[in-house]
């Protein structure tokens, strides 16, 4: 029979007491704080609200996990990814301020609350869905590009690559984890504009425009 | 000790004697377009700080590269470029073969601006951004390259350079009055964001007879954004500052023009600070 020193038993105590105390509470901690494994994007309208706004796509956007969890009430929030690119710049265009960090507008949705659009509310109360969000450049960009571009060196189709981090609030509103990284591209053709939101799915518009 | 000597084929003299000969040939005005950089770069000395700009907006170049390296609002606004003293021709060869015809396009006529400021330690302490930014801004003037700009403290820990002058068609500096300096009115309190910018947009390109329109804005983010706004016969800019503070974001301005099609580009980002990762890859923290 081993026998342990006074010491021994101090240790052996202070370990037990803290494998009870964590274990639990790593639980609870990741309980409270389910993400989504992605995001499921559908095509909605263009920014048809927008004079100059055909050329943009609006992306209906939800957040789920293989466990069913209820996100409503939940912040959605972007932030920029990895820095990205843009074909359709040229040394000295006017329509761009840095080319290689097209920006994301570090937009925050509320999971599931009502959507608002120009004060005029377009979508209630969806279960586990956030609202729109709209990729693209405007038509006053698409013109631009179109008119000028060749000439400056620039060959259609030409495209713009977006990278976006999505994070979410936690219920506790102590931590804001990421759970999606995705990619956005709007491709300029002479007489389409394609614009693409990446993330779990693929999801792509293509809109006829022709420039005036 | 060993020596080498090199002959030279007669195939490599004859290409030689061709190549200086189609050199002696060539038109004596040649354009050299500058090598242009993606982005300026700042480094850091005991006392001062080095920016690098190389662009055909070199004073843009260098502000974005500046407010990033510190985190600090500051805006743009191009003055209105117009003669061939601050535009070059940048029409692509194989496009102008194509389109014998046509006018062309250009660029703003911007090269190498390098300039020594005294360092910013605290980007907080206006003090030292403005001996800072003011430092630029006199170094600029007399870099040779185009526009005159000034400095103004547009609001709280907020700066902008402002184009101010522009070189007439026989090469003298003249004043231009900002076209955000129009004035212009907001009807009604409540409005989203959006429909703010387009009416400030719309009224400058109405008042000044000059187009200002959309560039790079997150439209998306502003049309779903609302709040109280109000404006009488204020100057746009002070109503666009309104709008990007109502929108509880950090955010900066920059209104570029381009000559060829004589419109403002009114461009809206995030204010970030900008950190280059030993990969060389830019890294953008919001401000916000």
């Amino acid at each position: 029979m081993t026998h342990l020193s006074s010491r021994a038993h101090y240790v052996l105590l202070l370990c037990v007491m803290v494998a009870v105390l964590t274990a639990p509470t790593k639980a609870k901690a990741q309980d409270c704080c389910y993400i989504p494994q992605g995001e499921t994007d559908h095509v909605g309208p263009s920014l048809v609200q927008l004079a100059n706004g055909a050329t943009v796509q609006g992306f209906f956007m939800g957040v789920n996990n293989n466990l069913g969890t209820y996100f409503n009430g939940r912040l959605t929030e972007e932030g920029p990814g990895n820095q990205g690119s843009n074909t359709c710049w040229w040394n000295g265009a006017a329509n761009n301020l840095d080319p290689q960090h097209p920006a994301v507008s570090g937009g925050t949705w509320t999971v599931g609350s009502l959507i608002v659009w120009g004060g005029t509310v377009v979508q209630s109360n969806v279960y586990n869905t956030y609202g729109y969000d709209y990729v693209g450049v405007t038509t006053t960009a698409v013109d631009y590009v179109r008119t000028n571009g060749p000439g400056n060196h620039i060959a259609l189709p030409c495209t713009y690559t977006i990278y976006q981090i999505m994070y979410i609030s936690c219920p506790d509103e102590q931590d804001t984890p990421d759970y999606a990284y995705n990619t956005h591209t709007d491709t300029i053709y002479a007489k389409q504009v394609v614009n693409c939101r990446i993330s779990n799915d693929d999801v792509c518009e293509t809109t006829n425009y022709v420039t005036p | 000790m060993t020596t080498t000597k090199r002959v030279t084929p007669p195939l490599a003299m004859a290409l030689g004697n061709l190549l200086l000969i189609m050199n002696l040939t060539a038109p004596a005005q040649v354009t050299q377009k500058p090598r242009y950089t993606m982005h300026a770069t700042v480094t850091h000395q005991s006392h001062t700080a080095v920016v690098v700009a190389t662009d055909p907006r070199p004073l843009m170049q260098a502000t974005e590269a500046v407010a990033g390296e510190y985190g600090i609002l500051i805006d743009y606004e191009d003055p209105p470029y117009q003669s061939s003293y601050d535009r070059v021709d940048n029409t692509d060869p194989t496009w102008r073969t194509a389109h014998p015809g046509a006018p062309g396009v250009t660029r703003i006529a911007g090269a190498q601006f390098t300039c020594a400021f005294p360092e910013i330690v605290d980007p907080m302490n206006s003090a030292q951004r403005e001996d800072a930014l003011t430092t630029i801004l006199s170094e600029y003037s007399s870099s040779g390259n185009p526009g005159r700009f000034k400095l103004a403290t547009t609001g709280t820990n907020r700066l902008a350079f402002i184009g101010v002058g522009v070189r007439d068609d026989g090469g003298q500096m003249m004043t231009s009055a900002p076209i955000l300096d129009t004035p212009v009115t907001l009807v009604g309190n409540e409005h989203d964001l959006w429909s703010a910018l387009s009416a400030v947009m719309n009224q400058v390109t109405q008042e000044s007879g000059s187009k200002v329109v959309p560039g790079d804005v997150p439209v998306g983010f502003l049309a779903t954004t609302s709040s109280q706004l109000s404006a009488s016969g204020q100057p746009a800019r002070a109503v666009i500052l309104q709008i990007l503070n109502a929108s509880r974001r950090k955010l900066i301005y920059g209104l570029l023009y381009d000559p060829d099609v004589k419109t403002y580009f009114l461009n809206i980002i995030p204010a970030s600070r900008i950190v280059t990762g030993l990969d060389g890859e830019r890294r953008y923290y919001p401000l916000d």
